[in-house]
């Protein structure tokens, strides 16, 4: 996503519609009719296909299984310092080579993955929760909600990023779990807009208001019929943001406000080594290799996913 | 259509006045526009003093807001709270510097993302859609400061000593060769070059996949399979209808993004050296120099609310189906 | 006959003559740094010269805020304004172009009761446009800097009583009482140590002015224009000093404020010179064909400030322990060392050794003794917990370590001090925040435990301003004053009063080596390092002296008139 311009879809109200001649609207084409295990086995089906998604979710399982191993895998503890071998290139005592202050970069870059892929999965998670609820609730009730929660995330998408990113630094102190709530309270928008006129448009539909004339309550509706529903742009949109949360954190760190060192993450290794990449190439080379790999994982994932999860429909990429 | 136009700028307002308080709050909270002559020993507590008084900043939040706001509907910007430079030439002259950049970029990846979207989807599954496909996870997907950087690198180092070159073919920092006075188109350019691949790769990644998608399901949609079936030829089809209405989504993605643009590009303005607005706001807000960032902050915004409406106008326009509540 | 003999002298003349000029020119050539002034038949006259400029002054004005940007120093009106006295490259004070000679007591310069400093200005000093610097000058600048809104360092300006304009060449300045830092007054190492030509402003309110241009110069170089792209200085063919004339036409600065673009800026050639931040790696990295580099040691001192209010460093014998838990030499060791191979461990409290002798060895028995922070604070009542940390009364030895944020060079120092630490018992928690939240909220308001940062030691040995008891800043007197440390030390304070009004330097260094000692009593704060400076530039492009200030106060820059093309 380009650096400080919009990461925001198109704001708009989003309709299902799809263009085909025959157009269909009953919720069997749409594909998202409540089948259960059948209709799961479908979109993995679809799933599979998509090879480089089949990949990148095994790299990506790779990938987390070892960060999570970090403390078992990892030769050296990511602040422990050989002041004797500073700045030295990969070789058998350090696979990737150590930095300024004599720190074993594979083991680093261990568990830097950790704090990294924490941020990516918590950002996503909790605006994925914050955006699914807030839109749920804007769609559902409509009316005066529907237009403050519409104001709200109006301004919220006007913000640059750069504006996001400075208050943020401000107020955060480098923590994880600091980081993870600013870029939530951030972060939560297109969701929203994209759940909510889901559905609004969805509950006009028959089979909601046969749910209604058979007496069930808002909630029962909500939860078991409309949730389901849009459950598979739900689940894209979320794989989608630990891409941009993890790159999003990367930039913190160029900017000086990301993970606190000396705690490793992967941004904040690549912007310290960025001053060296001339003299210790090592030093850049490999976080940032395993930020754009881990991201491109992530996107083919998503990728596999809006095919598997959504194929027919015809929605504005987010 | 006119009253939702107006609906939706009468609402601007006051989410503009949000985002100014929001600002202000946040700087005036966690900055000090005196911070740096705090540890100069020269500067006395009774020059801290007289300095915070003239310059307003003993008054409290919430007056030298309002102080500034006051100002702020007449059209008087000011002047920064630290020079006497004024507020709108300094804004000015970054909005400019930063367009340049951005038309640029946006226009570069325009042009190349749709041509590679129709490529690719109509040879689709071909060498030429792979390498697109793959091309744009990975401009997607790399932090955008480290491509800078090898881009800098590369043009900066490399290739000129690989290629024994009395100097770069891109240059890699600023707007202007140093030292020159006029305007140099040529020069102009080659500096412009290389920020602006940065930028238009990361545009051409989401438009030609854009393009790509809304490209396959209209080849592959039933009402042109109708066209092909009259016989029309395949160019025709493609060009006139499938191009049509593949272009809405693009428009509108191409619509939000050039609002996005009054606002600078971090990382790309930072290591290109280029004076622009994500420069801009870097630097005032580090100082604490509300009377600069907080126009900014209203300037930016309304340029992504007044595009964002175009793009809301441009979709209902080109897709009869969209009707607006 | 005759004439045909003649003609073959002529000719063997002529040979020899030619012979002569061109070994003249082989011979005498090279112009590298062999100090002093230049030989001007070796340089080359003219061109033009790109330098860059790691950060970039907000407006040029040198009477209010703007002023406290170094950079607005090095890039603009150190080379384009006037001043009194200067430093040399060592630190010491010395006569500036412009004056005859430097005040002395000897030469009546100096008078005491009341306290008078007499400056003869050369009679040729003139203005770009040809009109004479005068004594009227020196007053209005004078008035400018307590008149002008806005204007940051009135400090030593308010002391003077009188200034004396009755001769046009002579500056009689009469100051209220013994001011002993006058030497910073319209020179120095002052932000606003600068001389303005009364002619070009209307009022002595400058605030408006210079903001993007200056009208005058009296320096070697002219100020043609300032933008956020660039400034450019070209050549002062006025100035009243031959030799200083420059032998540049042109010299741009241009701001390459990302350290990485700043490196590849000189790497590329883009620019021939640079003033960069001390950094890991640097000097590897600048061992490229054509590129040479002067490193020494500067005026700014890095230090670990504790908070003398704040636990555990409100008890002596804790901030004694504490102090040998750092590893200080290890920090040099492995993060200065490499790259600056003269780096030592700063072992006086408030002064750095390139300047003049005020620096005594007195913290140099601290060093990194696990045993003797063991000793001290088993004595004092701590004991080790189960997680390797003393405790007392409950409370761990735990210390909140602050600095400014982006700082690579500070980061490595924490981690390392940290895991030293640790060893020995005491632990280190990092929190790195923005420069303006620290300078603003934590310091001001004392709410900190201990902060790494960099102080700037004047060429005029005061610490009054940073230890003085009556300096602490609290709610108050309005959070002002810059002893954030909070040190009460009376004697220390009358010490540091005395020091101030001292004239004589034999007494003067007396008295500063007794605070010296009281503070290496006290420990308030443990001196780190006075960190090195680094000019950088295409040796192979540029000739000259062009080392020669690298640390100094005024940037390796200063000299510039006595750089040219290759």
């Amino acid at each position: 996503m380009p650096d400080g311009t919009g990461d925001h879809p198109p704001a708009m109200v989003l309709s299902p519609v799809s263009t085909s001649v025959e157009a269909p609207t009953s919720t069997e084409a749409l594909g998202l009719e409540e089948h259960g295990l059948s209709q799961r086995t479908l979109a993995w089906r679809r799933f599979r296909r998509h090879k480089l998604a089949m990949a990148s979710l095994v790299l990506l399982t790779l990938i987390a299984l070892v960060t999570i191993f970090a403390s078992v895998i990892a030769p050296y503890g990511f602040s422990e310092q050989h002041l004797e071998d500073t700045l030295s290139g990969p070789s058998a005592k350090h696979l990737l080579g150590t930095d300024t202050l004599g720190r074993d970069e594979f083991s680093r870059l261990l568990y830097g993955g950790r704090v990294s892929l924490l941020v990516g999965l918590g950002v996503a998670l909790s605006s994925g929760v914050l955006g699914t609820l807030i839109g749920a609730a804007a769609g559902f009730y409509g009316g005066r909600l529907d237009n403050i929660v519409m104001r709200i995330t109006d301004l919220v998408l006007a913000i640059p990023l750069l504006v996001i990113l400075i208050i943020a630094s401000r107020v955060t102190s480098g923590g994880i779990l600091d980081i993870v709530v600013v870029l939530s309270l951030f972060l939560w928008t297109p969701l929203a807009r994209i759940v909510r006129g889901l559905f609004l448009s969805l509950k006009e539909k028959e089979f909601i208001e046969a749910a209604r004339m058979i007496g069930a309550s808002n909630r029962r509706i909500i939860f078991r019929h409309l949730v389901p529903n849009t459950l598979g742009v739900i689940i894209v949109n979320v794989t989608l943001t630990v891409a941009l949360a993890i790159l999003t954190e990367s930039l913190l760190s160029f900017l000086g406000f990301g993970i606190q060192p000396p705690t490793p993450s992967w941004g904040n290794m690549l912007e310290d080594g960025r001053g060296l990449m001339t003299l210790a190439g090592w030093l850049v080379w490999f976080p940032g290799a395993a930020i754009l790999l881990t991201v491109l994982c992530v996107n083919f994932l998503g990728d596999g996913l809006r095919d598997a999860l959504d194929p027919t429909q015809r929605r504005v990429r987010a | 259509m006119l009253r939702f136009i107006v609906r939706r700028a009468l609402i601007s307002i006051p989410l503009l006045l949000v985002a100014s308080v929001l600002v202000f709050t946040v700087m005036h909270l966690t900055t000090d526009p005196t911070a740096g002559l705090r540890v100069n020993p020269r500067i006395s507590a009774a020059d801290m003093q007289r300095y915070r008084h003239d310059l307003g900043l003993d008054k409290s939040g919430p007056a030298q807001y309002f102080a500034w706001l006051g100002n702020f509907v007449q059209g008087k910007w000011g002047t920064s709270l630290f020079t006497n430079i004024s507020v709108s030439a300094q804004i000015r002259e970054a909005l400019v510097n930063s367009m340049v950049l951005g038309v640029t970029g946006f226009a570069i990846a325009l042009l190349l993302g749709v041509t590679i979207g129709v490529i690719a989807a109509v040879r689709q599954y071909s060498v030429f859609d792979y390498l697109a496909t793959s091309g744009a996870f990975v401009a997607l997907s790399i932090p955008v400061f480290w491509f800078a950087l090898i881009l800098q690198l590369l043009f900066g180092l490399y290739l000129v000593r690989w290629l024994h070159l009395p100097e770069p073919i891109f240059f890699t920092a600023g707007m202007v060769q140093p030292g020159s006075q006029g305007f140099e188109l040529v020069d102009r350019l080659r500096h412009l070059a290389l920020p602006a691949i940065v930028l238009a790769v990361q545009l051409l990644a989401v438009y030609s996949r854009y393009m790509r998608a809304s490209m396959l399901e209209v080849l592959n949609s039933d009402y042109l399979r109708t066209a092909r079936a009259k016989g029309l030829r395949e160019r025709r089809v493609i060009v006139h209808h499938g191009m049509r209405n593949a272009l809405i989504p693009i428009t509108t993605q191409a619509a939000i993004d050039l609002g996005g643009l009054a606002g600078g590009l971090i990382a790309t303005e930072a290591i290109f050296q280029w004076p622009g607005m994500g420069a801009l706001f870097v630097r005032v807000m580090g100082d604490g120099d509300y009377a600069i960032a907080l126009p900014w902050v209203m300037l930016t915004m309304a340029f992504v609310i007044v595009f964002n409406l175009v793009a809301d106008i441009l979709y209902a326009v080109l897709d009869p189906r969209i009707r607006y509540a | 006959m005759l004439a045909s003999k003649y003609v073959r002298h002529l000719r063997l003349l002529a040979v020899v003559g030619v012979v002569a000029l061109v070994a003249a020119a082989c011979g005498g050539g090279g112009g590298t740094s062999s100090g002093g002034n230049n030989n001007a038949t070796a340089q080359k006259q003219g061109g033009k010269a790109v330098f860059a400029a790691e950060q970039w002054p907000e407006c040029l004005n040198p009477i209010t805020s703007c002023a406290n940007a170094s950079w607005l120093v090095y890039t603009a009106w150190e080379h384009v304004m006037p001043r009194l006295m200067q430093t040399d490259p060592k630190g010491n004070f010395v006569a500036s172009d412009l004056l005859v000679e430097a005040p002395t007591e000897q030469n009546g310069g100096i008078k005491t009761k009341p306290f008078t400093i007499t400056y003869k200005l050369r009679p040729e000093a003139v203005w770009d446009d040809g009109s004479q610097i005068t004594s009227e000058d020196v007053k209005f600048t004078w008035d400018a800097i307590m008149k002008t809104t806005g204007t940051i360092g009135t400090t030593g300006y308010d002391q003077i009583k009188t200034i004396d304009t009755s001769d046009p060449k002579t500056v009689v300045i009469t100051f209220k009482d013994v001011y002993s830092d006058w030497q910073d007054l319209f020179g120095g190492n002052n932000a606003n140590g600068v001389i303005l030509k009364k002619a070009a402003f209307s009022s002595p309110n400058v605030a408006k002015e210079m903001q993007t241009s200056y009208g005058f110069s009296g320096g070697p170089w002219k100020l043609q224009s300032y933008s956020q792209q660039q400034t450019v200085l070209v050549r002062n063919d006025k100035y009243w000093v031959k030799d200083h004339i420059p032998l540049l036409d042109q010299v741009t600065f241009v701001p390459r404020t990302d350290q990485s673009t700043e490196m590849n800026s000189l790497l590329t050639g883009e620019a021939l010179a640079a003033y960069p931040q001390p950094s890991r790696g640097i000097t590897k990295q600048l061992k490229a064909p054509g590129i040479k580099y002067e490193s020494g040691t500067g005026s700014t001192f890095e230090g670990l400030w504790m908070n003398n209010d704040a636990f555990p460093f409100n008890d002596k014998t804790a901030r004694e322990a504490f102090a040998y838990a750092m590893d200080r030499q290890g920090v040099i060791d492995a993060i200065y060392k490499p790259d600056f191979p003269e780096a030592q461990v700063l072992n006086c409290a408030g002064w750095s050794p390139a300047v003049s002798d005020w620096c005594g060895n007195d913290f140099s028995d601290i060093s990194y003794q696990p045993d003797k922070v063991k000793s001290l604070l088993e004595g004092s009542g701590w004991t080790k917990g189960g997680d390797g940390i003393y405790a007392k009364g409950g409370k761990r030895f735990s210390v909140e370590f602050n600095t400014t944020a982006g700082n690579k060079l500070r980061e490595d120092t924490q981690a390392l001090l940290k895991e030293k630490a640790k060893a020995a018992g005491i632990e280190l928690v990092i929190k790195d925040l923005p420069a303006t939240q620290l300078f603003e909220d934590r310091l001001p308001k004392r709410e900190f435990t201990l902060a790494e940062y960099a102080q700037v030691a004047s060429p005029d040995p005061s610490v009054t301003a940073i230890l003085g008891a009556d300096q602490i800043p609290s709610a108050a007197n309005g959070n002002s004053g810059q002893n954030f440390l909070g040190w009460k030390n009376a004697q220390a304070t009358a010490l540091m009063k005395e020091s101030d009004k001292t004239i004589d330097h034999a007494q003067r260094r007396d008295l500063i080596m007794q605070i010296n000692k009281i503070e290496r009593q006290d420990v308030p704060w443990l001196p780190l390092i006075a960190k090195p400076l680094i000019l950088t530039w295409h040796d192979d492009r540029l000739a000259g002296p062009v080392g020669e200030y690298a640390a100094s106060s005024y940037s390796g820059f200063f000299n510039m008139y006595d750089w040219s093309l290759k």
